[in-house]
């Protein structure tokens, strides 16, 4: 099972694109940069708004803005694919053993799923269609701000186990 | 330069830079990615509300948003500092820091101008249309930003790597300016007609 897993971890295509541009590599992490601000700028703020702040702005108007933070999360979905799969390139390191030692990544795919989860029961629970219908004004329902306060930590905390990844290859 | 190499010899610069606790040098990195977060998503947003892309979102609660721009701000600028401090002779040689700096700056020169222009005058922004100048200063922010943030991304590479990425980020650009303009113009067309059939209905009305 582990050889096998191990087997499709590396790919050989995106390894060699790695190696003949050198500039894939660092286009990769502006991308993923980029993904990473449009992913909090839209998420982010309609967070806020469930926690309470950015009173006056409408919540459906601001979740208008979320497929803005879908583009960004499918950006760094493939760039941190092709980080993975042709991190052999990089710094000679298995993407197998990077997966399976690596803390950092492991505590960010970890968030990722949590934050997934969280998304779910906020549309589950009802409170999308809830805090949809509200006003500019209106407070949002406890379980709403609960929702809202995870998902901004969760995002929030895979940025910054994100950015300790490569201090342990 | 002399007191560069001292201030990166302070003890606890020093200790920032070869720690390898999480309190050292990675802290510093995170919270750097974070800081610019909470001051280019906000900054973000509003631009969306001025260019367009969001053009129902009132603007004047997102005035609750410059506070978090400015602690976004000081963020970044303590944990930059720090981060230069453990490198501070390389980093001033470093061409493609110092165009980051500059585009730092001139970014942050135009965030402040259009906060002055959106919320500096006594009416209430959404009741009155999107001056030119904000709406100039709002495309300033957003393109200092991006460059300021592949800027920074670069800062580790050689100068060669640099001019291909800048390249390849340049093509795409033209790519997508391509496709904006074309969607833009169908967009235009879509409305032209509408407006002749308008006009059309009308004149039968009026008949």
């Amino acid at each position: 099972m582990a050889s096998f897993v191990a087997y499709w971890l590396r790919w050989p295509s995106v390894e060699y694109l790695i190696e003949t541009f050198t500039w894939l590599w660092p286009l990769c992490e502006t991308f993923h940069f980029v993904g990473l601000i449009l992913l909090i700028g839209a998420v982010g703020a309609f967070d806020l708004r469930l926690i309470g702040f950015g009173k006056g702005l409408p919540p459906k108007l601001l979740g208008r803005l979320l497929p803005w933070g879908v583009t960004g999360f499918i950006l760094c979905a493939v760039t941190g694919f092709v980080f993975v799969t042709g991190i052999v390139t990089n710094v000679g390191t298995h993407p197998y053993v990077v997966l399976t030692t690596n803390l950092w990544l492991q505590l960010k795919l970890a968030f990722i799923a949590l934050a997934g989860l969280n998304l779910l029961t906020f549309h589950l629970s009802g409170m999308a269609r809830v805090v949809g219908t509200l006003g500019p004004t209106d407070d949002t329902p406890v379980l709403a701000r609960c929702l809202g306060g995870t998902s901004l930590a969760l995002w929030l905390g895979v940025i910054y186990v994100g950015r300790l990844i490569p201090w342990e290859l | 330069m002399e007191f560069l190499l001292w201030l990166r010899d302070t003890g606890y610069v020093t200790w920032v830079r070869e720690s390898t606790s999480l309190l050292g040098y990675t802290l510093y990195l995170a919270l750097h990615t974070i800081g610019l977060v909470f001051l280019v998503g906000p900054n973000m947003l509003t631009a969306s509300r001025i260019l367009g892309v969001a053009p129902r979102l009132p603007l004047a609660p997102m005035r609750s948003y410059v506070p978090i721009m400015n602690v976004g701000f000081v963020i970044t600028l303590v944990t930059g500092s720090v981060l230069f401090a453990t490198a501070p002779d390389g980093f001033v040689k470093n061409e493609v820091f110092l165009a980051k700096i500059l585009l730092v700056v001139l970014a942050m020169a135009a965030l402040r101008m259009l906060i002055r222009e959106l919320y500096g005058r006594a009416a209430d922004p959404d009741t009155t249309p999107v001056s030119r100048r904000a709406r100039l200063l709002t495309s300033a922010t957003v393109a200092l930003w991006t460059a300021a943030v592949i800027a920074g991304r670069l800062t580790a590479y050689s100068a060669r790597t640099v001019f291909q990425t800048l390249l390849a980020v340049g093509g795409l650009a033209v790519v997508l300016g391509i496709v904006a303009y074309a969607r833009r113009a169908q967009v235009n067309r879509a409305a032209s007609r509408r407006a002749a059939f308008g006009i059309h209905t009308a004149v039968e009305g009026g008949e």
